[in-house]
């Protein structure tokens, strides 16, 4: 039996197995999960993620426990990646009470994938979050042909309209890196991209002092390297934190139910309860649908428009 | 914090579905979704009937239309297979024409062609013909063909596409049933 001396509260910056590092009062605490909250975890969701607000109890040995998780404001998560044998699917919690998703897209090498952002931009409407739409490698934009650029141009004209911020950056020739961190400063960033799209490269531009290790695309196939193999929590001067994560290879939707899949599409969203079979319908095939119509007289892009499908699918 | 829908009540009230796992490859979705259409098949939206989509049976790579009735779907928006279109009605074959064929050899007619116009948002697209199509229903359409609506044929000259007319019967039986017919 463990006696608890005083109480305190902290934030869950790392974790491994059953051990949490905690910062607490600017300190950082290695903690574990106390008995009686480890009782009731049932679901993977309910662990502890790294920007967990917590309580803990200070042990008479000086250890740290773990001792309740407080309400938190949003939590990203996503489908867990299921072996060949077809298990169950479950849920892969990635981060708790972040303000803002960071999608880092590199403009080429890799290949940037809309579908990803939209994937990205849904995750962060789900949980009512901001997007900051970071597209690096800009300096490489003149290895696209004229018409890739156009498209690439009203792609970005596009996103701009719906109401994300989109930021240019190359960390070759530091465009945009100032914009950047100011866009960062005083809130928690969680940073999502492919392997190899440059998260981390970003990041050691903004943040010198981690000096974390980057590596090239493979030569042969392209891709990213997979060289951040775990979430890192790094602090910013100002109370604010940017978390790194692994590239995403895939990205799977969890906890975005499909009747609300389409209210996380803003510009789908102002047609919601118009269409015939008002929020019944799928606006997938049904006659009457008022976001296919727009779909056609161009108030919604087709593109978008077929992201939303996709997502849709996914649910069968 | 933005602040936008809220599905908190909902999220509450169907923990029961949310439970449920993300189902992946049911029936119903597998037929419907655009990999077992063009590998299996699909049923026809005007007739109802089964339209096997095999290179077998209609001698194309991408089968676009009912062999039976002729009906196509409005899927595409930009380009052949994108798949864009949120559009999605029936399209009515309304004539024949000829496509210019890119190749050396080909016929300098071009290759006989289905015209097709969307019941939804009357747009005029050409699709090859297959091996299996209604023969007698695509004769028809050169009856059809030239006595279009003024405003449709207006519709199908914007997009320099030429309706072959009566005086081409013998072309276009050539083209179905081969020179020896």
């Amino acid at each position: 039996m463990y006696t608890c001396t005083s109480t305190c509260s902290g934030t869950i910056i790392g974790k491994s197995k059953s051990l949490f590092t905690t910062m607490i009062a600017g300190q950082v605490h290695q903690s574990q999960l106390a008995q009686s909250l480890a009782k009731n975890m049932k679901d993977p969701m309910d662990w502890p993620a790294i920007g967990d607000q917590v309580e803990l109890s200070i042990q008479v040995d000086g250890n740290y426990r773990i001792e309740e998780i407080l309400p938190r404001r949003s939590l990203i998560c996503r489908r867990a990646v299921t072996g060949k044998d077809g298990s169950r699917p479950a849920a892969q919690v990635i981060a708790a009470n972040v303000d803002q998703l960071v999608a880092v897209m590199s403009i080429t090498r890799p290949e940037l994938k809309w579908a990803l952002l939209d994937r990205f931009t849904v995750m962060a409407e789900a949980q009512q979050i901001d997007v900051l739409i970071c597209l690096t490698k800009s300096d490489l934009s003149e290895e696209l042909s004229d018409q890739a650029q156009a498209a690439f141009h009203q792609r970005c004209q596009l996103y701009r309209q719906l109401g994300y911020r989109l930021q240019f950056c190359s960390v070759r020739t530091l465009m945009g890196i100032a914009e950047v961190q100011d866009l960062l400063q005083g809130r928690i960033s969680l940073l999502l991209g492919k392997s190899g799209v440059g998260k981390t490269s970003l990041l050691n531009q903004l943040l010198p002092q981690f000096a974390r290790n980057v590596a090239g695309l493979n030569q042969v196939t392209g891709k990213g390297r997979h060289t951040t193999t775990s979430l890192q929590w790094l602090a910013l001067e100002d109370h604010g934190a940017v978390i790194d994560t692994p590239g995403t290879r895939e990205l799977g939707l969890w906890d975005v139910m499909p009747e609300e899949l389409a209210g996380c599409f803003p510009e789908i969203r102002s047609f919601l309860g118009q269409c015939k079979f008002r929020l019944d319908c799928q606006h997938s095939e049904e006659p009457g649908c008022a976001i296919r119509q727009a779909v056609v007289a161009g108030g919604i892009d087709p593109y978008r428009y077929q992201s939303y499908l996709k997502l849709r699918e996914e649910w069968g | 914090m933005k602040q936008r829908l809220d599905f908190s009540f909902e999220k509450i009230h169907a923990s029961g579905s949310r439970q449920r796992p993300q189902r992946q490859g049911s029936l119903h979705a597998y037929q419907k979704s655009e990999s077992y259409q063009r590998q299996v098949g699909f049923v026809c939206l005007n007739c109802g009937h089964a339209v096997p989509s095999q290179e077998l049976y209609s001698g194309v790579n991408n089968r676009n239309h009912c062999p039976y009735c002729l009906f196509s779907r409005h899927v595409d928006l930009f380009q052949a297979g994108d798949r864009l279109s949120a559009c999605r009605a029936p399209m009515q074959a309304i004539g024949l024409t000829f496509k210019k064929e890119r190749k050396k050899y080909g016929s300098k007619l071009g290759e006989l062609m289905l015209i097709h116009q969307c019941a939804g948002c009357q747009t005029i697209a050409i699709n090859r013909i297959a091996a299996d199509d209604d023969s007698e229903r695509m004769l028809g359409l050169m009856v059809i063909g030239p006595d279009l609506p003024q405003d449709v044929q207006r519709c199908i000259q914007a997009d320099g596409i030429v309706v072959v007319g009566d005086d081409q019967l013998d072309l276009v039986k050539t083209r179905l049933f081969g020179k020896g017919v």
